[in-house]
């Protein structure tokens, strides 16, 4: 089967900001966390996935079709949610989701009812006079409607209040029990996507630092704590060290060689406890020391 | 194309409503020679076609602001059309309106004949003139979109995009130039070369539309 997205030596310049070379895939019957500071290129690898902004080089496919804005088989294959929701402001709901249902072949109007009641939007309701929350609930229902292959999600859970934020992750991963569909969504907010996302990938100030399975991640990234008389100890894979005396806390991203070198040294009363994806996240966008890149 | 054209004149039809009302009150004022102060005629000979192209001006512009404002191209460029039917929806409607005040102001000059002195057997030249400053606009808008955009190659577009519109201007002048010539041929027929110059530029604009390297606007 085709990758949903591959991004292929992608680059896009603005003045004084360069995103790319990309060079990654998402595979169907995985979510991606496209995770990054605010400024490191999240919303513009969006815009260049959707269409909305063409690349200097390189080139995106979706489901194997080159994103070219003036084809249609790839935009019908996918939702997109953006940071900016878009519609007709004097319109209800109602009425901008019947404009934009007229495009797809694939829309349900039963699953639009569906969504609208699980988000409780009033659909009757002028978009002008929508919260940011709910106009993000309108984009999201517009995303989802037509039953996307892929769905591209640019921090879309902002302005939700925490119930909604709950019932669209439900809505996520009822999406993702499809195989064939994949969900590659971007955020700052790395609590977001624990539970949901497969894969996460690091991005800032335009360049890609990892592109991991979050289970690998986990499994790598943890914190250690041991007693040690030796205060020059040289561990692989440490990225963060703090000594209170003989107590040693360190954190590793690549635990299985760190606990190996500390057995070597005849070190025992190990414990060990995972990070969470926040923690891993700032250190690696912080550039943390001997961080493994791609 | 349709589905957006019909989109656009379903969202703006309180605008297009005021536009097409307007010419049919003022002629029909006219015709039972309303006053608007005793003894002064509220429709002038001539004052009447200045209020009615300000008014539907007035109304074009805040339907294409509110169409800029509210990110119409990025709303469409989103959807599962060609690039190409959302400039030409884009032409369409923005033609419309100047396109119908033009159609009324003949019919109305039609029905009402020498009471309203308007020069509207040069309708196709009016016409094509406003489409060469609709596709000016457009054209503008394009290229201004390139800022959101811009490193070295945009910046050679920008300037491209204005060596063109130079040697457009430029071919006007020739135009002007050939006036006489063709008059010599046809007549009174130079309206149809500025409306066949109106087309070539709407087209032209509809060309750089396309290939506009962002739709966030």
């Amino acid at each position: 089967m085709e990758d949903a997205i591959q991004f292929e030596k992608m680059i896009k310049e603005f003045s004084g900001f360069k995103l790319g070379p990309l060079n990654f895939t998402l595979e169907p019957g995985k979510v991606l966390g496209y995770i990054g500071p605010n400024g490191s290129g999240k919303t513009t690898t969006m815009q260049c996935l959707t269409g909305l902004l063409r690349p200097e080089s390189g080139y995106v496919k979706i489901f194997g079709e080159v994103n070219d804005p003036n084809e249609t088989g790839w935009k019908s294959k996918i939702g997109y949610v953006g940071d900016k929701h878009v519609f007709y402001e004097n319109w209800s709901c109602a009425r901008n989701l019947k404009f934009v249902s007229q495009f797809y072949p694939s829309w349900s109007d039963k699953r639009a009812e569906d969504l609208i009641k699980r988000f409780d939007l009033d659909a009757n309701k002028e978009v002008a006079k929508l919260s940011k929350g709910n106009r993000a609930k309108l984009s999201l229902i517009q995303a989802l409607a037509h039953d996307p292959q892929l769905l591209i999600l640019d921090e879309p859970m902002d302005g939700l209040d925490p119930v909604i934020r709950s019932e669209f992750t439900n809505v996520l991963f009822e999406v993702i029990e499809n195989e064939e569909r994949a969900i590659f969504y971007s955020t700052h907010i790395t609590s977001e996507i624990g539970r949901l996302c497969d894969e996460l990938a690091f991005l800032d100030n335009g360049s890609l630092k990892l592109k991991t399975e979050k289970e690998t991640l986990l499994e790598k990234w943890r914190t250690i704590s041991f007693q040690s008389t030796n205060h020059d100890l040289k561990l692989p894979g440490v990225v963060e060290q703090k000594v209170s005396g003989n107590e040693f806390i360190i954190k590793t991203q690549d635990f299985e060689s760190t606990l190996t070198a500390l057995r070597e040294l005849s070190i025992s009363d190990i414990t060990e406890t995972r990070l969470s994806i926040e923690d891993i996240a700032i250190h690696i966008l912080k550039g943390g020391r001997n961080v493994e890149s791609l | 194309m349709w589905n957006l054209f019909k989109a656009e004149v379903s969202y703006n039809k309180w605008y297009l409503f005021m536009i097409l009302a307007m010419p049919l009150l003022f002629a029909f004022g006219m015709q039972y020679g309303f006053k608007l102060i005793t003894g002064v005629d509220f429709f002038e000979k001539y004052a009447w076609s200045i209020l009615v192209g300000l008014g539907s001006y007035m109304f074009i512009f805040i339907m294409w602001q509110m169409r800029h404002s509210e990110r119409r191209n990025m709303q469409h460029a989103l959807l599962p059309i060609p690039i190409v039917d959302i400039a030409l929806a884009r032409m369409v409607f923005g033609v419309l309106p100047f396109a119908y005040v033009l159609v009324v102001l003949s019919i109305t000059h039609q029905l009402l004949g020498e009471i309203i002195e308007v020069q509207l057997y040069r309708i196709f030249a009016q016409l094509g003139l406003l489409f060469c400053g609709l596709a000016f606009i457009q054209l503008m808008m394009d290229i201004w979109s390139l800022k959101t955009n811009m490193n070295e190659k945009n910046w050679f577009l920008i300037i491209g995009s204005i060596g063109c519109l130079i040697v457009f201007i430029s071919m006007f002048a020739v135009f002007e130039i050939l006036i006489p010539a063709y008059r010599q041929l046809f007549r009174e027929g130079e309206e149809w070369m500025f409306f066949l110059w109106g087309l070539i530029l709407l087209t032209a604009s509809n060309f750089v539309f396309v290939k506009r390297s962002t739709f966030l606007q």
